[in-house]
This record gives structure tokens, C-alpha cells and sequence, in this order.
């Protein structure tokens, strides 16, 4: 298992990413209120894929209301295949 | 069925999506779906209006790859070479022109040879089945027809086309999601690097030694009026070929499986090949094996009462539109007589399907000589569909030959 949870990478990589600090971070918001788009949401599915070892639809990061609905979904689906999130 | 809050459309499977279409035509024809970042509409009337719109062009998804290349440091210059060849064909102003020479190359089909090639094509592939008493009619029959028919048209060698074939249903998904992953992304550009400098060795070869096929008539329009280097065509042929064969392929096979799994209708094509024309059409409306096409809307559009924003993307679900209740009664029904305004299955407008023509030739074609073998049914093994969203066919559909029907159908 990867050391670092799903919700905590997610976290890092957006406070990186947007460089402000990982506690400013809220997962109430959606890639677009971060002034993130559809590449954006490529290279981190991309990135995701490489630490967790699975494949992920990258449109799974547009298509949800919130990150905290992004994340549960596919915390949700890492459970139930675990080599495979949608 | 209700539509659920996570978007429908994305990663829909080939056998869920009537329920889905017929949900989504009731409930939400025109939506904004944030997986595809675009307008969705679902409407027949809606689908037709955009496709003809001379304001709603073709998706330009270089800028996109371009941004991805750079940002993610990833080397995607064959996929771009390859998409960068689309929209040159795709938008003005040099679009008019591609079209008008690739309808040049392959208008006169009828008149040439591949007829009469291709029916003894079928024909061969009917005969190994026997030998072997079984037949896939997806892999064995649809793509080996298809393929021998672009094979044909552009004069490539015979023996390199199934893994040309093999190379291009992997180029294909480039048109399945609007957003593929990165792994997904690599995989795509080594598949678009394979069949471009394909299509570069063999114009060079035909640049030394012109033939009596399409890829030399296509070499001296592009050195005239098209003006294009051999690079732009090599990507040309590349879209050219995964259109007609990918496509195609799945008209043949959902045409295979519709008529084995039909014995009135069967019976009724048999006794009556008028009627093999309306069941073409209805293959076609049923399969539409484009299941949908990305636009873009270049001014501020009023579409089903819905505003959309120059600039904003649309996409257009032929398939969905094919089953508009409004339009077509009893939308799930097969109906060889169903009279009505065409199916969009080749979209329609300035960007219709250049190969409609070839194709619904080669469904009424393949469906001919299927017609000719009665003790071919349907194995009981279910049949396999690619697990695709957009163009998306049979993969798997096993045929058993009887050995009592065997004899009658030599005798």
C-alpha cells in the first residue's frame, strides 16, 4: 500500500502545484475555482497514475462537484479495484 | 431510469448506452457534460442544425496537445503531426479542396475493380469459416472486409494490412474520450509515429514507382492542387484509413449480427434483396459506429434554447440523435421500410462522411453474400464489443456453420 492517502497526495500536489501552503487547500472547491483546466486535470491524473499504480479517466477530476466528491469517488473505486479507478 | 449525478457519458459501455441515450433525449437533450468540457446535445434536430452550421467548426485539439506536450514533458509530436493533418483537412480554407480530391480518389469505386474483388473476398472468408465450421463475424469477416476495401482503394500491400489494422484500432481511441490519460496519451502518439511513417515509406515507394491506385492518384493531387508535403499526406492516408476501416468494420459486424440474430428478417432480406438497401440504413442508424463528433462553435449559437458561447465545444451524439423517438417512432426497432429524414450516422453538412457511399456499399455488399449461407447461425457464446465509448463495435461474434445446411447451400 502507498504510504501517503489519496486525500493527503491530492493535498500535495494542488498546495505544490499552486504554491500556497497544503493547509489553504479546500476540497470544497472545484479545479476551475483554483484556475485549473483540462490539462491540468491530464498531468495529474498522469501523476496520480504513476504513484498509485492504477489508471484514472482524468475527466473524473472535471466532472464532480468538489474535490471532496472527486476524492471519495475514487477512494471508493480504489477499494473495490484496485488496479483500476474510473 | 433516472440520470445519474455523475456525468452519463463518461466511460458509457457500447451495450448500456440506448437505455442512456433514451434517458438523456427525455430528460436533458442539451447539456453542459463537464467531463467533455462542452455542450452535449442529444436531439436529432439539434444534431442536424449544428452539423450544417457553417459557424460550428471542427475541434482544433492541437492547442491542447501542444500545452500537454510542454507542460507534462512528454513527447507527443507524431499524435500532433497526425492531428495537425485533421484540422488542415478539417477547417477552412483548404478543406473544400482535401475533400473535393480524396471524393476524386475514391468516387469512381464502382466502376473499378473492387467490386468484383470484394464480393469474392467475402466469399473466400465464408468458405475458410465452413472448413473450420465457425466464423467470427466481427474480426474474421467485418474488419477483414473493410480492410481489404481501404487496402484496395489505396493500393497497400496485402499482407501488411491487419497490422496496419491492428496499429490503427489503437490510434482510433484518440476519438473515445475527450480527455485520455497520459499512459493513454504515450500509447496513442506511438501508435500515430507507426502509421504515419507507414504511410511515408509507401509514398516513397510510390514517388520511385507510380502504380494504379490511390495512393499515386493522391501523390499527384497533392503535388498540384492540394499543395501538401508528404509528411501532410502520410497523415492524410493515416485518418483516411482508421476512418474506413474502424468504422466500417463495426457496420459489418452489428449488420452480421443483426441479420443471424433475425430469422424473419432474414427470410424476409433472402426472399426479397430489394430490401437489403433500407436494411443498410437501419444498420447504419442503429450502429452509427461514430457515436459522436466534437465541435466548436466559432460565433455565440442558440441551440434548443440553450446559448452557447463562441469558443465553447459541442458535442454532437450521432447516436443518440439516430434514436430521437420524434424522429424515428419505435427508435430500437429495426424497420427495412421506415421511411423519414436520413440517419446522421455519417454526420451531415459540410463534414459528411466522404466514404458513406463505400461503406453502405460495403454493408449491402457483405450482407448479400451473408444471405447465401443459411446453415450459418449464431454461436451461443456471447458476442464481445470493444470496450470503447465513441467508436465502438463488435469486437467478438462467433458463427457456427451446420453441417445439413452445409450441403444445401453446396449442392
Amino acid at each position: 500500500m502507498p504510504e501517503i492517502s489519496l486525500r493527503d497526495w491530492v493535498r500535495d500536489y494542488l498546495a505544490q502545484l499552486l504554491r500556497i501552503a497544503p493547509g489553504e487547500i479546500s476540497f470544497e472547491r472545484t479545479l476551475g475555482d483554483y484556475g485549473l483546466d483540462s490539462v491540468d486535470a491530464v498531468l495529474m491524473a498522469g501523476e496520480m497514475e504513476q504513484h498509485f499504480g492504477i489508471e484514472i479517466d482524468p475527466a473524473s477530476f472535471i466532472q464532480y462537484d468538489t474535490f471532496e466528491d472527486m476524492i471519495s469517488a475514487l477512494e471508493g473505486a480504489l477499494h473495490r479495484h484496485p488496479t483500476a479507478v474510473p | 431510469m433516472t440520470v445519474p449525478a455523475s456525468d452519463p457519458l463518461s466511460g458509457l459501455r457500447p451495450n448500456a448506452r440506448t437505455a442512456v441515450y433514451r434517458a438523456l433525449l427525455r430528460e436533458s437533450p442539451v447539456h453542459w457534460s463537464r467531463a467533455h468540457a462542452a455542450w452535449v446535445l442529444m436531439r436529432y434536430g439539434d444534431v442536424s442544425l449544428v452539423l450544417r452550421h457553417p459557424q460550428a467548426l471542427a475541434l482544433k485539439v492541437a492547442p491542447f496537445l501542444e500545452k500537454l506536450s510542454r507542460r507534462g514533458n512528454a513527447d507527443l509530436t507524431s499524435l500532433l503531426a497526425f492531428t495537425s493533418s485533421l484540422s488542415l483537412m478539417m477547417r477552412p480554407p483548404r478543406h473544400d479542396v482535401v475533400r473535393r480530391l480524396f471524393a476524386q480518389v475514391m468516387g469512381n469505386f464502382r466502376r473499378s475493380k473492387l467490386p468484383g474483388l470484394l464480393e469474392a473476398r467475402a466469399d473466400t472468408l465464408l468458405l475458410a469459416g465452413t472448413k473450420d465450421g465457425s466464423i467470427d463475424l466481427a474480426r474474421g469477416y467485418g474488419r477483414e472486409l473493410a480492410l481489404f476495401t481501404i487496402g484496395t482503394i489505396l493500393g497497400i500491400p496485402a499482407q501488411d494490412l491487419s497490422n496496419l489494422g491492428d496499429i490503427g484500432g489503437g490510434l482510433i481511441a484518440i476519438f473515445d474520450r475527450m480527455l485520455p490519460s497520459m499512459s493513454r496519451m504515450a500509447e496513442l502518439n506511438r501508435a500515430a509515429a507507426m502509421l504515419i511513417e507507414y504511410f511515408e515509406r509507401l509514398i516513397a515507394d510510390r514517388r520511385r514507382m507510380p502504380q494504379d491506385d490511390g495512393l499515386s492518384a493522391m501523390l499527384s493531387l497533392a503535388t498540384g492542387e492540394l499543395a501538401c508535403s508528404d509528411q501532410e499526406l502520410a497523415g492524410f492516408c493515416s485518418f483516411f484509413f482508421i476512418a474506413a476501416e474502424e468504422t466500417t468494420a463495426a457496420a459489418l459486424a452489428a449488420a452480421a449480427f443483426a441479420l443471424l440474430d433475425d430469422g424473419d428478417l432474414r427470410a424476409r432480406l433472402t426472399r426479397d434483396h430489394t430490401k437489403i438497401a433500407g436494411f443498410a440504413r437501419e444498420i447504419l442508424r442503429l450502429s452509427s459506429p461514430v457515436q459522436y463528433v466534437a465541435r466548436e462553435a466559432g460565433i455565440d449559437l442558440d441551440i434548443g434554447g440553450q446559448a452557447i458561447r463562441a469558443g465553447q465545444g459541442i458535442v454532437l451524439m450521432l447516436g443518440a440523435a439516430n434514436r430521437d423517438p420524434d424522429v424515428f417512432p419505435e427508435p430500437d426497432t429495426l424497420d427495412v421500410d421506415r421511411a423519414g429524414p436520413e440517419p446522421l450516422a455519417f454526420a451531415a453538412g459540410p463534414y459528411r462522411c466522404i466514404g458513406a457511399q463505400l461503406a453502405t456499399f460495403e454493408i449491402e455488399l457483405a450482407t448479400t453474400r451473408l444471405l447465401e449461407w443459411p446453415n450459418l447461425f449464431l454461436s451461443p457464446e456471447a458476442p464481445v464489443w470493444e470496450e470503447r465509448m465513441n467508436i465502438a463495435g463488435l469486437r467478438r461474434l462467433t458463427a457456427c456453420f451446420s453441417r445439413e445446411g452445409l450441403r444445401d447451400a453446396r449442392d
